[in-house]
């Protein structure tokens, strides 16, 4: 049959398409797709949803990418995902170590690279003590990555200043999940999308940020009749388009409507007794302690939280609240999903904890379509940084900096002298910049992220980034990026399938992903570099033969497997993950102790298959929350009060400022903006604005309009459209040229130390 | 000059309105439904572009969502 190329490519991408729908669809005979030399598995490089990819590579190169169909993402990409082969070839990758000399970059050798970032940071060290140096890490580092540089400071170092950015987007959500329910990471599934009717999505606009997750959403929608979408948003955002009922409400006010939902469902007897009897604890917060209290104490803190006085502090209607509750506990299942919209906050941990109470309340949790699901936006933040212990007051898989059991067990683990692993959490990430402009931290390396963009309050902490007597690495993929311009030396990474490693995602999924290609020129995976550098400066502190023991690795998979060892009888334990099954699996769920255990699907329930749950608590019937050892494996429904935001609207600054994503870009569009396409399609920053707002202030589509908090300002284009509600503006935060984090609060939450960027108070005026 | 194979969600009942709208554009082809699933395949013909093409699939009325599930042809700088 005589066909040109493209018509090939097109026949192999509606085949591809109509497989993923369902519908029958093959080449015609006599040809074959071949639309690359080989392919090979990976997994997309943006957010945590983590969907399968197979790429395609002909002559060395990336030259096809497609939805992988045996993966939870059955084939189905977003659009960031189709473009992912532009962003190995962009003109702006580092290619080579960059030192920066009176104000320029120069080109140097690795060598020279290397013995300068030893000699800076071991000297830091031996003047200072190790708590003058740091690491700000990533969520989309590998995991194998996170672990050896985790290692190299809290182990070799014995400091705890050592912390990433999902300290930006996940802490809150990890420490809901332990005060909740004893252990971190959702329970549930993406499975759990097929088994509820009834969603309750708050603070989350899956549409754009989670596409594909949104897709399943939108399936189980149109096959369930009965199905119901309650979309909880102060924007009427893409994925209103399928809710059942937006509840808009003033932002910042989320806690009283989680309470009030909860004071219909006790009031109408709505709730399990069978979970409050035997599943569940009640605690409140008294002299900073926390302390119990019973079901009725409960019952009688959330008297006042009536629907009535919801809808005067909320402006959210009284009938939305009550049919909500009614929906959200009467439905066969349940699954709430939220993002930003409630971790990036200063009640961040609180607004999750309330979340987690309306599950436990009703018994809305542990069986297929009834979970608590807490969704991610890095592709690793789960596994590499939450799991694996990236934080500064975490050590790996559940245990904590402060916990001297802990401490020995790792220790012992990692063949350390007793003592070396310090027992003080080290400083949170805009703690962590603080300290740098202060020149208390002397030497900071940064690896995977650009927090000179995506930090909030972002001036005081560039300039403390540009200091001169301080010393800045940052190993980036890209150059310049808002932070390498900063840097005194810049480390060129490779990126994505140019090295492998393993991401987990944000349902316990493990996935392996393959190196498919060179990186460009000297630039070197992360994980080597950082091999490389730990011999160096253990070396230079005199500890050669501990480094020798330490870091003895050649690849990641040596890393993996000293990885699955540290998890072994934990609550996570991957030890039946190996690297040859990963290479195999479109995924594996932990825990999955043992090499023939298929990984678990659900978390905390011995009846949908909870491998260790016997081994936590022995005499459990079924559902066991055996993370709260402490509270009798039960988990917590805490009393949290209602609190407003650190800094709402006032008479000055009048509109309420809040940020986040748009479908095209992906955080500081360091990868998509390197996508002419992408760049073409969402070129420029903006400012929505409500249609009643911007009538009331003169303003109309697309004119220049000065948006200014108390922490600086910005001119901007706006968008006057019907999304956010009245008093609430919304700008993109992917813009490097128009830098909104200059506006936002730094002001962060108590317990995660996640910065409010949701909410800051502004005021608009034409430019 | 890429090519994607992409399948775009849309609200029950709707697929006649979505057809009509998507045999509008020139650089769509669409190769079935099923489900209140369309399987599209969208070519890069320059001008309109992709990204062009997806943003006016995005804004027809009565469709939820676009997800490309194969791109080929990329050739590189």
């Amino acid at each position: 049959m005589d066909m040109t190329r493209r018509q090939l490519l097109k026949y192999t991408a509606a085949i591809a398409a109509a497989s993923a729908a369902g519908l029958d669809l093959v080449l015609p005979e006599g040809l074959t797709a071949a639309a690359a030399e080989r392919w090979v598995k990976a997994v997309c490089r943006y957010c945590g949803a983590g969907c399968g990819v197979y790429v395609g590579v002909t002559k060395g190169r990336v030259v096809a990418v497609q939805g992988d169909r045996d993966n939870w993402n059955k084939g189905l990409l977003c659009i960031k995902g189709y473009y992912l082969p532009p962003i190995l070839s962009a003109g702006d990758r580092a290619k080579y170590p960059l030192l920066k000399k009176g104000g320029s970059f120069n080109r140097i050798s690795w060598q020279e690279a290397l013995d300068l970032m030893t000699e800076k940071f071991a000297s830091s060290i031996r003047a200072h003590g190790p708590h003058s140096v740091a690491f700000y890490g990533s969520g989309q580092a590998y995991t194998e990555e996170s672990y050896v540089i985790n290692k190299l400071f809290k182990g070799g170092l014995g400091t705890n200043n050592i912390d990433g950015n999902p300290r930006l987007c996940m802490a809150s959500a990890a420490v809901g999940y332990v005060s909740t329910f004893g252990k971190d990471e959702p329970m549930g599934a993406y499975d759990d999308i097929n088994h509820a009717d009834c969603f309750f999505i708050i603070g989350s606009n899956m549409a754009e940020a989670h596409p594909v997750l949104f897709a399943l959403l939108n399936e189980r929608k149109q096959k369930g009749k009965d199905v119901r979408i309650i979309m909880a948003d102060p924007r009427k955002t893409l994925s209103a388009r399928i809710a059942d009922l937006h509840m808009s409400f003033t932002p910042g006010t989320d806690l009283e409507i989680l309470h009030a939902m909860a004071h219909v469902i006790i009031k109408e007897n709505l709730y399990s007794k069978e979970y409050v009897n035997n599943h569940l604890v009640f605690k409140t917060i008294k002299e900073d302690k926390p302390e119990k209290v019973s079901f009725e104490e409960y019952v009688k803190f959330l008297e006042d939280y009536t629907p009535e006085n919801a809808e005067r502090v909320t402006k959210c209607p009284k009938d939305e609240i009550i049919r909500a509750a009614q929906w959200f506990a009467r439905s066969k299942a349940t699954t709430s999903f939220w993002c930003m919209g409630l971790n990036q906050r200063t009640r961040g941990v609180w607004a999750n904890n309330l979340v987690h109470n309306l599950h436990l309340l009703t018994g809305q949790i542990c069986r297929p379509g009834a979970t608590t699901f807490s969704l991610t936006g890095q592709p690793n933040a789960c596994g590499g940084v939450r799991d694996g212990g990236l934080l500064s007051h975490l050590l790996p898989y559940g245990r904590l900096v402060t916990n001297e059991k802990d401490r020995e067990e790792m220790e012992k683990f990692w063949g350390l002298p007793q003592g070396r692993i310090h027992p003080k959490p080290g400083p949170t990430a805009v703690d962590m910049f603080r300290a740098f402009g202060k020149r208390e931290i002397k030497a900071l390396w940064i690896a995977c992220t650009n927090p000179g963009q995506s930090l909030p309050n972002l001036d005081p902490y560039r300039k403390g980034m540009e200091g001169k007597e301080t010393f800045l690495v940052v190993s980036e993929a890209y150059h310049p990026s808002k932070t390498s311009e900063l840097a005194d030396l810049v480390l060129p990474a490779a990126l994505w399938v140019e090295k492998d490693g393993t991401y987990g995602q944000s349902e316990r999924r493990y996935q392996y992903i393959e190196k498919a290609v060179d990186p460009p020129a000297e630039a070197r995976p992360d994980l080597m570099v950082m091999i490389d550098f730990a011999q160096r400066i253990m070396k230079a502190l005199g500890r050669e033969d501990e480094a020798r023991r330490l870091f003895a690795f050649k690849n990641s998979e040596d890393v993996w497997n000293e990885i699955r060892q540290c998890s072994r009888g934990t609550a996570y334990d991957f030890m039946g993950m190996t690297r040859a099954r990963l290479k195999k699996a479109h995924g594996i769920q932990w825990p999955c102790p043992t090499e023939d255990h298929p990984g678990t699907m659900r978390r905390y329930t011995a009846r949908h298959g909870d491998p260790l749950l016997k081994k936590f608590d022995p005499q459990a019937i079924d559902v066991s929350f055996y993370g709260a050892k402490a509270d009798g494996n039960r988990a917590t429904v805490w009393l949290r009060p209602y609190k407003g935001p650190a800094e709402p609207a006032d008479a000055e600054y009048p509109f309420v400022l809040s940020t986040g994503r748009q479908l095209e870009h992906w955080h500081t569009g360091t990868m998509t903006f390197s996508v002419p396409e992408l760049k073409r399609a969402a070129p420029s920053a903006y400012v929505e604005i409500n249609t009643a707002d911007a009538r009331k202030i003169g303003i109309k589509h697309r004119d220049k309009v000065k948006i200014t908090s108390r922490r600086g300002s910005i001119v901007i284009e706006a968008k006057v459209v019907d999304v956010p509600r009245d008093g609430m503006v919304y700008v993109p935060f992917h813009y490097p040229d128009k830098l909104i984090n200059l506006l936002t609060t730094d002001a962060y939450d108590a317990l995660s130390r996640q910065p409010e960027f949701k909410i800051c108070a502004v005021r608009i005026e034409k430019a | 000059m890429p090519v994607a194979g992409a399948v775009v969600d849309i609200q029950e009942g709707s697929s006649e309105a979505v057809l009509k709208s998507l045999a509008l554009i020139d650089n769509v082809s669409v190769y079935g439904v099923k489900n209140n699933r369309i399987v599209a395949v969208i070519e890069d013909a320059g001008m309109p572009g992709m990204e062009e093409t997806i943003t006016r699939i995005y804004a027809i009325e009565h469709v939820i969502g676009i997800y490309p599930v194969y791109a080929g042809g990329y050739e590189g700088p």
